[in-house]
């Protein structure tokens, strides 16, 4: 049940405080990330998991470490390899010896944890992966018909190499979808490395200062769900998501399989989450756009031949977003759009 | 307070005037298939009123065209009001336009404040000028095109009308007859009379079933005539040219028939459908062909001419062929059997020829008519072949390979590819070729 009462303007001026501090502390400890680290605090303040994809030392998992600490929260990394079991994950029921008699206890796995480090989650078996999919979409995990609650909040924020990909097992649909974004880690330009170099020692971890309390950041997450979404945004949103379907625009050519209603929901949090972010009442047509590639380009499937032509899911969603107009409205043959 | 009421009114102006543009924008797009229509319509009127002689007045010309764009007004504004856009949505253009974050919708709305307005405010779209005076300038142009085009009237009012074929033969043959003084000016006129009732029909019907149905009757009957008195006047001829020139050799009773035939003819003439012209039908009413002698050699021979000539005429129009080529003669020839004289012995050819029989042998040869003997018929001639026909069967056997070859083991074949065969082949789609060729290159 959505919230009538909208996040005020007082809100959302406190809000954006520590969002700042949060957004200047990060950008201490990667340099020349700093849109990275901008999609990366949308997704959390949305309640959203994020998938980092990128080559290995370029601060993947400094980031993630950065942001726990930041965020004051606990952290727990796994290390995702092909003889991971599910169990290693969620927990595992222990015989133990309680009052006299001989029971089973469950003893909680590292997913118990309010954030928890996926490195190269590709690297696990596929049964290993499903593994957390109930703890993703639900924030729960059963283990032996017993369901277990995780802690509030819970994020997974999973890294994934695009090279070596012998010995690695792609990630099943159904778990890619329910990753808010998927972020491509950019290699860093030579002043930034000139900077890093400058900056840090190698084996010496960055010294990140505590913004926020748990509980202020969930009312930053909550203040985010209360941001307007106006209704010709809504339809902006389910228009660019049912124009990444075959056969519902031409940008859609070569499309196997669009985004799902889920993608629509993930772009309409994350649209309030940047408005927030950037200090505004209501999420816009500009949130949408400049989200859409972070939503949607790990949610849509491209055929056999499109991915012989050199097409991408990137290259899709961005002509989906030139095709879609912010107004479902066609202009008369009499007049054009200025150059 | 008062700042945001203002900034308000300034936004919602603005927006107003985009929604006017936009409106008005979908107004001329509806007009335009409306202009084209008229000036088309306009155009084929005025040339057709100016074509019938009729002087058109400018002034009274204005109010009709006045009604006519007031009603393409009327029309294409009904038709285009379902693509009209409220303010509302021109505010979300605009917000759009500036990047103003949909904040003229949240203020709209109530949930924020206005924002200020930018030193210039564009909303995005431009006049298409060739599509906006395209329309409205083909629509002139047809219209004093057709006011000033030179357009002759009486060369439009004239212009030749194509009638049915007959009709222009048949008058042709009159004109000829009439020329060459084979029939009485009365009888044209008659014939003449028939084809013009023909013509009388309004235009359109000219060419109706019923009407080229007529046509070919009375070109019928008119070529049958022709031919009646073709036979007529040629059998006349004959008749004394016998008479004239063998009636020494002739009996008694080939004279008889003669002058029968001679009588005949001349009744024919008198009684035909067309009548023949007076002065020649007197002349041979007063000829007594039993005396003939009291008739010089050149009045006769003179005619005779008169006649041949005449017959000739006939003939050119078609008479014969309507009877069938040669029939006449066939006629005369099926007269002249059983004129021999009777005697014993098979006739030996020649029109007098007597009916005698061939005489029957015990001879098998004699009767053998060939009729048990069978010849193969062949035809060289493929021009006149159709699809589907054979042109040509011939016997033939496969070309079997009947070596023995032995027994060969499971799983071995007998056609081993060699160097440079194909072996197998490609089950792949033609854009999955091309998406291969392209990415190995």
């Amino acid at each position: 049940m959505l919230s009538n009462s909208f996040a005020s303007d007082t809100e959302i001026e406190i809000a954006s405080k520590p969002i700042a501090a949060l957004r200047q502390a990060l950008n201490e400890v990667l340099f020349g990330q700093g849109e990275l680290i901008d999609l990366v605090l949308c997704g959390v303040i949305a309640r959203g998991h994020v998938l980092l994809e990128g080559l290995p030392g370029i601060g993947k998992t400094e980031l993630v470490k950065g942001l726990a600490k930041a965020l004051n929260l606990t952290t727990r990394r796994v290390q995702f390899t092909p003889d991971l079991l599910p169990g290693d994950i969620t927990g595992n029921p222990v015989l133990q010896e309680v009052d006299g008699r001989r029971e089973f206890v469950f003893q909680p796995g590292p997913i118990f944890t309010n954030l928890l480090l996926a490195d190269e989650i590709n690297r696990a078996s596929p049964k290993t992966q499903s593994a957390l999919l109930e703890a993703m979409q639900e924030r729960r995990v059963t283990v032996l018909g017993q369901t277990h609650t995780l802690p509030d909040p819970f994020f997974v924020l999973a890294t994934q190499n695009p090279i070596e990909l012998e010995g690695t097992y792609p990630l099943p649909e159904a778990q890619v979808d329910r990753f808010l974004f998927k972020l491509e880690v950019l290699r860093n330009s030579a002043e930034t490395l000139a900077r890093i170099v400058t900056h840090r020692e190698l084996g010496v971890e960055p010294e990140v200062p505590v913004i926020t309390t748990r509980e202020d950041f969930a009312l930053i997450q909550q203040t985010a769900r209360r941001i307007y979404l106006p209704e010709i945004v809504a339809d902006y949103i389910a228009r660019i998501v049912d124009a990444t379907h075959p056969g519902q625009s031409k940008a859609s050519e070569g499309v196997r399989f669009g985004a799902s209603p889920r993608a629509a929901l993930s772009l309409a949090s994350a649209s309030k989450s940047r408005a927030l972010m950037q200090g505004r009442p209501n999420a816009s047509f500009e949130d949408v756009q400049a989200l859409a590639l972070a939503v949607l380009n790990h949610r849509i499937l491209l055929d056999y031949t499109a991915r012989m032509d050199g097409r991408t899911s990137a290259s899709v969603v961005r002509a989906v977003v030139a095709e879609v107009p912010v107004q479902n409205l066609s202009t008369p043959k009499v007049l054009k759009e200025a150059a | 307070m008062n700042d945001q009421a203002a900034l308000s009114t300034r936004w919602h102006r603005l927006a107003r005037r985009t929604a006017r543009k936009v409106n008005l924008g979908w107004l001329l797009e509806s007009i335009t298939p409306l202009l084209f229509s008229a000036g088309a319509l306009g155009f084929a009127m005025i040339v057709w009123v100016r074509s019938r002689g009729a002087a058109i007045d400018l002034m009274h010309i204005w109010p009709w065209l006045l009604a006519a764009v007031l009603l393409a007004l009327m029309t294409s504004c009904l038709l285009a009001r379902r693509h009209f856009i409220s303010t509302n949505a021109a505010l979300v253009r605009l917000e759009s336009q500036l990047h103003l974050h949909n904040a003229l919708t949240v203020a709209q709305l109530g949930r924020g404040a206005w924002p200020e307005i930018p030193s210039t405010v564009a909303d995005g779209l431009e006049w298409r000028w060739s599509r906006v005076s395209g329309p409205s300038a083909a629509c002139a142009v047809c219209l004093i095109t057709a006011l000033y085009l030179p357009i002759n009237p009486d060369v439009a009012a004239t212009l030749p009308s194509v009638e049915p074929q007959a009709w222009q033969q048949m008058d042709q043959w009159l004109e000829k007859l009439q020329e060459e003084k084979v029939v009485t000016p009365e009888s044209k006129d008659e014939q003449a009379g028939k084809i013009d009732t023909l013509r009388d029909q309004p235009q359109e019907k000219w060419f109706s079933h019923e009407s080229l149905n007529a046509s070919d009757t009375l070109k019928e009957q008119l070529q049958c005539d022709l031919a009646n008195q073709s036979q007529n006047m040629e059998k006349a001829e004959r008749s004394l040219n016998a008479l004239q020139n063998y009636a020494d050799k002739l009996s008694e009773q080939v004279k008889e028939q003669l002058l029968k035939e001679f009588d005949e003819a001349l009744e024919g003439m008198k009684s035909g459908m067309l009548e023949l012209d007076p002065k020649l039908l007197n002349e041979l009413s007063q000829i007594d062909p039993k005396n003939l002698k009291s008739l010089s050699k050149e009045q006769l021979d003179q005619l005779r001419e008169s006649l041949k000539n005449k017959s000739g005429t006939c003939e050119g129009m078609g008479g014969k062929g309507f009877l069938g080529d040669g029939e006449g003669r066939d006629d005369l020839l099926a007269e002249g059997l059983g004129e021999g004289e009777e005697g014993d012995q098979p006739g030996k050819g020649g029109i007098t020829r007597g009916p005698g029989t061939a005489p029957l042998t015990l001879s098998k040869d004699e009767n053998d008519f060939g009729t048990n003997k069978n010849e193969a018929v062949s035809n060289q001639d493929m021009s006149r072949a159709q699809l589907g026909a054979t042109l040509g069967l011939q016997d033939g056997k496969h070309d079997v390979d009947k070596t023995y070859t032995g027994p060969t083991t499971a799983g071995d074949t007998s056609n081993k590819g060699q160097g440079g065969q194909q072996v197998w082949r490609e089950s792949l789609t033609p854009v999955e070729k091309a998406v291969l060729k392209r990415v190995f290159k």
